[in-house]
């Protein structure tokens, strides 16, 4: 079996999310002597990481199934305040080694993509110098044993997802994008220190690290609003319903940084957060009280996730722009993961934590599959959008199929892989959510009647997923091929360093649900991990399966029957409805963002005409004493000495004369 | 007065006589020698002597037990010196508006270097009168040859008469001491207070003869501190000077005022003093008064030397502020401050000096503008002072005016008296309107262009001094744990040196190298 010594293991985790970083710096101080070169440091740094990554999680893997895997990395003292103390520690178990390579993997596809797609660029070094930073934040953030280190990579993944949604910042949608989503998550931000903190007052011994967290006994309220806060936290950075409005805009950034966002770096943190903390939480669980409160919070996870695929579905299938429903069919897979998380029971410790294991397995097992042919798609439309003059109307663009051949099989096998038929990989990602899901509804317990609500809602987004998926690959690749005139005369298949990454992405897009799935190797070393309850072995549930391929096909088969059919320009109120995603956005805008700008308005004029010409006066006085006491100092000698001589004598007059 | 204590007081106060006798013979030997050069060397070499005889004398177990030279005394006796030394290399370029020969500058220089030693070490009211006025006269001379032009006459004659006015009220309140108490020695008076005909009204009531004596004798005090309402020469004498001599004027007879107050009024050994422990009132008053007014003119000025003149006015407030506050740890803030505020005044008056050109006066506030982009280290040493001033963090200035705060505030809490607070207050006040200046200053300097032709410096010398105060400024704000240990119990001699050995050393530092790089 494949073992690494601890010393070579202390030496190589820190470079995973360190290597990336470091090129970064380079990329940065020297970018503009780099030029159009400047992806070769991240490109090698990435690799390194994808590499090293590799090698962890084989020598995870390589430790076996059933020893505790877990390796702690304590480097040096971050910070100390009072009695917290936060280390720079770096964790190694079957979860961080799985996320760490993951990460590395697509994104080292996508940098190379990207070298293409940024081609003439001006701002080429700066692009990469961001999404080097992205990818070292992102694995420190999964690699990190304490939370304060997560919240370090979560914050630094926040800022270049600004940084890179906004990367042409002088396109005001663009800008107002990078903005939207940097508040929003930012609100989940809070959420997530708050929980941190109330995690730390409870804790004792002190300590923000994972196993003292896991350790610990809070009592029942606690756990649960610790929970409902990291939930929050999660919710805003894997854009759930009601914080799920930041992603759709997230597109106007390059195309490759949608790829990163939706596939590997941002917004798998949420679901990987709750991973992290739901088992080993559930499994430590020892009241019934602290069981309801898992419970509790585990229901709203599921509402959330539940709300967040349907709609997003529902909104995918108005959307005329690829690339906008690319985004909603994130939204839609990741809802998928947090009904997945949100399975579980309440009827005892052992089923609790061993189906809350299940179910975070499941759930990460989709992130998995799912990181591959996201990134394969929006890397496909991405070549598309090359191509054709960054036009991705559907009502613009069709019949590509002949044109850009190598693009239309892989975005077939992505999308195969998304509508979730079989031997592709979503098919078996998803159908060990509904698995865990009609678990869940089975098990017992109080939890049941809601979960077995979200395994049928969760078919019939299996249905739309289908139809919306197969319809936006129809509209693009069949029918009478449509140029719109901003691609010029000159649209053709992109260049090899764009299609390699196309091709190379689109194996494990195809296969690897297959070959990790239904032999149960994913879970079992996921569910290894320390705190988790171990793996069980059942039969393949056919009969759930059948029912979801069946949602799916018969997705398909609407989208096939609806065939060239493009969707009319006429608006028309429901296709307007889902179009606008439910006018979310626009309650946010009428219930928040006018009355916090009037707010902000008011406060403005106060501040401007209250407070500061207040203060203006206060200002002024001493220059108008300073003003009126002036003539004081004429410069006549018998003047001086006579004030002097009066000074005196008021002196004398107050010490003598008053007692 | 028995004359073997004053020949034991000769032979304490060596130094101080020694510097005297070099200041005489300077004087005599000035018609021979007419290299400038030369006697700028002189002057270092005694004043170093001076310091080193201190520094031996300090560290002396034998006479470590004498009184007059505990504490505040020594404090002084080095600040004297160490002020001589940077004034020294302010007052060496020649042709720059001073006398084409100067031994008299020099001569002046150690004269008033020892004054305020004496000052510091003084037995008795008739010594204390006699080295304010070895402060004094020098002065005089100095204005009077410094500048010849109208403007240097009026203010060499404006400070000589209301000097005179206030030696006079200084020595009707001394009268009135030996009046009453028939001794003029003030190690005495404080012991015979009970039973003499000082306190001869009911016990615990204050005569109010004592306080009539303790008013006149600050009122000529109070004048060489330019505490309110005895300032009104400053401005009017500083801007009738060279940068020089302004900064000269600036310091000495501000240190030798403090330190006659301190004998007065008790420094570190009040139950020894004529008005120990009971005076706070006063000084509180003068301190706020001199404080606010010096800031409020100052807002108005255009005129550099008149800006620092009101500066110089509102931190002397400061100082008196912790005196004020009547313990030990008042004296030692107090002590802290004076040294900081020499420093930086001196720096300014420095990089005022370095820029001294006839043909390109930097005379007002604006003619500094853009000095960052011409002569960058002379801005930045302007800067670091002006900081200081200010008292913004990571300058001695902050962390002398943070021990005043602290003081007051734990003055106020000690001795259940509020108006401690409101003093914090008015301080605090104070400081934030005096950014104001300052800050306008530094803005032009580093953010303005230059609007004119720039000054031609003639030496180097005066801006290693100005870099030397702007070490020191910055070492005793970022280090100031190394010297105000040594502060606290000021009552301590030989702690006390260790104090004032860091500060010499920095400035000495500074002064050879300034020494070796003269050109000529």
């Amino acid at each position: 079996m494949f073992e690494l010594s601890t010393e070579t293991l202390w030496l190589l985790l820190p470079l995973i999310p360190g290597l990336p970083l470091m090129a970064a710096a380079l990329v940065a101080i020297f970018g503009h002597r780099l030029g159009e070169r400047s992806h070769l440091p991240v490109l090698l740094a990435v690799a390194g990481s994808a590499i090293f990554g590799f090698l962890a999680l084989m020598h995870v893997r390589g430790m076996g199934a059933h020893q505790a895997p877990n390796a702690v990395f304590n480097y040096a003292n971050w910070f100390e305040a009072g009695n917290l103390r936060v280390d720079w520690e770096l964790r190694l178990d079957s979860l961080s080694a799985m996320m760490a390579a993951m990460v590395s993997f697509i994104s080292l596809w996508i940098v190379l993509f990207s070298a293409g797609y940024m081609h003439g660029d001006p701002g080429y070094p700066r692009y990469f110098a961001a999404v080097g930073l992205f990818v070292g934040a992102m694995n420190t953030l999964v690699l990190a044993n304490n939370l304060p280190l997560l919240f370090l990579g979560w914050e630094g993944v926040g800022v270049c997802s600004y940084l890179l949604i906004g990367f042409w910042f002088a396109k005001p949608e663009a800008a107002k994008a990078a903005r939207k989503a940097f508040l929003v998550t930012r609100l989940g931000d809070v959420a997530l220190l708050a929980g941190m903190i109330l995690l730390y007052r409870a804790g004792d011994p002190v300590g923000l690290s994972y196993d003292t967290i896991f350790s610990h006994h809070y009592d029942a309220t606690t756990l649960y609003w610790a929970l409902v806060c990291l939930g929050i936290g999660a919710f805003g950075k894997s854009a759930q319903f009601p914080l799920h409005v930041w992603l759709p805009d997230a597109m106007e950034g390059p195309t490759p940084v949608s790829a990163l966002i939706h596939a590997a770096t941002m917004v798998t943190a949420g679901v990987y957060l709750l991973a992290r903390m739901l088992p080993p939480l559930a499994g430590h669980a020892v009241t019934a009280a602290q069981l309801e409160s898992i419970g509790a919070f585990q229901d709203l996870v599921l509402v959330s996730g539940g709300v967040t695929a349907l709609l997003a579905a529902l909104i995918a299938l108005g959307q005329t722009d690829l690339k906008r429903i690319l985004a909603y069919s994130t939204l839609s897979q990741l809802g998928y993961m947090f009904m997945a998380l949100g399975a579980g029971t309440t009827k005892g410790n052992v089923e609790c934590h061993s189906l809350a294991s299940a179910a975070a397995a499941a759930a990460v097992f989709h992130l998995f599959t799912h990181a591959f042919f996201k990134a394969l798609l929006f890397l496909s439309a991405g070549s598309v959008m090359h191509a054709m003059g960054n036009v991705l109307d559907l009502r613009r663009i069709g019949g590509l199929r002949k044109l850009l051949p190598i693009t239309h099989i892989c975005f077939l096998v992505g999308a195969l892989a998304l509508a979730g038929l079989p031997p592709f990989s979503g098919f078996f990602s998803k159908d060990g959510i509904l698995e865990v899901l009609e678990q869940g509804a089975h098990s017992g317990g109080s939890r049941g009647g809601l979960q077995h609500a979200m395994l049928w809602l969760g078919l019939i987004t299996a249905g739309l997923t289908g139809l919306y998926t197969m319809r936006a690959y129809l509209l693009t690749f069949w029918g009478k091929e449509r140029i719109p005139e901003e691609a010029g005369h000159h649209a053709h298949e992109s260049p090899a360093v764009m299609t390699i990454p196309l091709a190379v992405l689109a194996v494990p897009a195809a296969f690897i649900g297959l070959a990790l799935g239904p032999t149960h190797l994913f879970g079992h070393f996921i569910q290894a991990s320390p705190g988790w309850h171990a793996a069980e072995t059942h039969a393949f549930a056919w009969k759930l399966a059948a029912v979801g391929l069946g949602a799916a096909a018969a997705g398909i088969a609407v989208a096939l029957a609806l065939g060239d059919r493009r969707p009319s320009r006429k608006p028309n109120g429901l296709a307007e409805t889902a179009r606008s995603g439910f006018f979310i956005d626009d309650v946010y805008t009428a219930f928040f963002a006018k009355p916090l700008e009037q707010f902000g308005r008011l406060l403005n004029f106060l501040d401007r005409e209250l407070v500061d010409k207040l203060f203006e006066l206060f200002a002024r006085i001493p220059g108008w004493l300073g003003e009126s006491l002036r003539p004081l100092q004429n410069g006549l000698l018998q003047y001086y000495a006579l004030a002097m001589a009066l000074g005196l004598v008021v002196l004398i007059a107050m010490f003598t004369l008053a007692r | 007065m028995d004359s073997a204590r004053i020949l034991d007081s000769c032979y304490l106060a060596l130094p101080e006589l020694g510097m005297l006798a070099a200041g005489c013979l300077f004087f005599l030997l000035g018609t021979m020698i007419e290299n400038r050069r030369f006697w700028a060397v002189a002057t270092v070499i005694v004043l170093g002597l001076a310091l080193v005889f201190q520094i031996a004398e300090a560290n002396d177990p034998e006479t470590s037990g004498n009184w007059l030279l505990h504490g505040a005394a020594t404090f002084f006796r080095f600040l004297g010196p160490v002020l001589g030394l940077i004034g020294t290399a302010l007052l060496a370029p020649t042709g720059s508006g001073q006398a084409r020969r100067g031994p008299e500058d020099f001569a002046c220089l150690l004269v008033a270097c020892a004054g305020v030693g004496l000052t510091g070490m003084a037995p008795d009211l008739v010594v204390l009168f006699l080295g304010l006025e070895l402060v004094s006269i020098p002065v005089y001379l100095l204005l009077f040859l410094g500048k010849h032009d109208r403007q240097g006459q009026e203010a060499a004659i404006k400070y000589f008469l209301l000097s005179v006015l206030s030696s006079a009220l200084f020595l009707f309140g001394a009268s009135y001491v030996y009046g009453m108490t028939g001794s003029t020695r003030l190690e005495g008076l404080g012991g015979i207070h009970e039973n003499l005909r000082w306190s001869e009204t009911a016990p615990g009531e204050i005569p109010a003869a004592r306080t009539l004596a303790l008013l006149f004798l600050l009122a000529g005090v109070g004048f060489k501190i330019t505490a309110a309402p005895f300032h009104f020469y400053a401005p009017d004498v500083y801007q009738g000077t060279s940068p020089a001599v302004a900064g000269l004027i600036s310091t000495l007879p501000k240190a030798a005022g403090l330190a006659a107050l301190l004998r007065l009024i008790g420094a570190g050994e009040s139950a020894l003093a004529p008005f120990g422990g009971v005076e706070w009132s006063l000084l509180w008053i003068l301190a706020v008064a001199t404080m606010t007014l010096g800031n409020l003119l100052a807002l108005w000025q255009n005129n550099l030397h008149r800006l620092l003149a009101y500066s110089g006015i509102a931190q002397g407030g400061y100082m008196l502020a912790a005196v004020s506050t009547g313990g030990q740890a008042g004296i030692g803030a107090m002590a802290f401050y004076l040294a900081a505020y020499s420093l930086m005044t001196l720096g300014v008056f420095a990089v005022l000096a370095y820029l001294n050109d006839p043909d390109c006066p930097v005379k007002r506030v604006d003619d500094l503008a853009g000095l960052f982009r011409t002569r960058p280290i002379a801005a930045l040493c302007l800067g670091v002072c002006f900081v200081g001033l200010i008292g913004l963090p990571l300058t001695s200035g902050f962390y002398g005016k943070l021990l005043i705060l602290k003081t007051s505030i734990a003055s106020s809490s000690s001795q259940g008296n509020s108006l401690f607070l409101v003093l914090a207050f008015f301080i605090v006040f104070n400081a934030a309107i005096s950014a104001w200046y300052y800050l306008g200053v530094l803005t032009r300097v580093f953010l303005r262009l230059p609007l004119g032709p720039q000054a031609k410096p003639i030496s180097p010398l005066p801006l290693c001094a100005a870099v030397a105060c702007s070490i020191a400024t910055l070492a005793g704000g970022i280090v100031p744990g190394l010297i105000e240990p040594y502060l606290r119990p000021v009552e301590k001699a030989t702690a006390q040196s260790v104090a004032v050995d860091a500060t010499v050393v920095v400035t000495a530092n500074g002064f050879a190298g300034a020494i070796e790089q003269a050109p000529e």
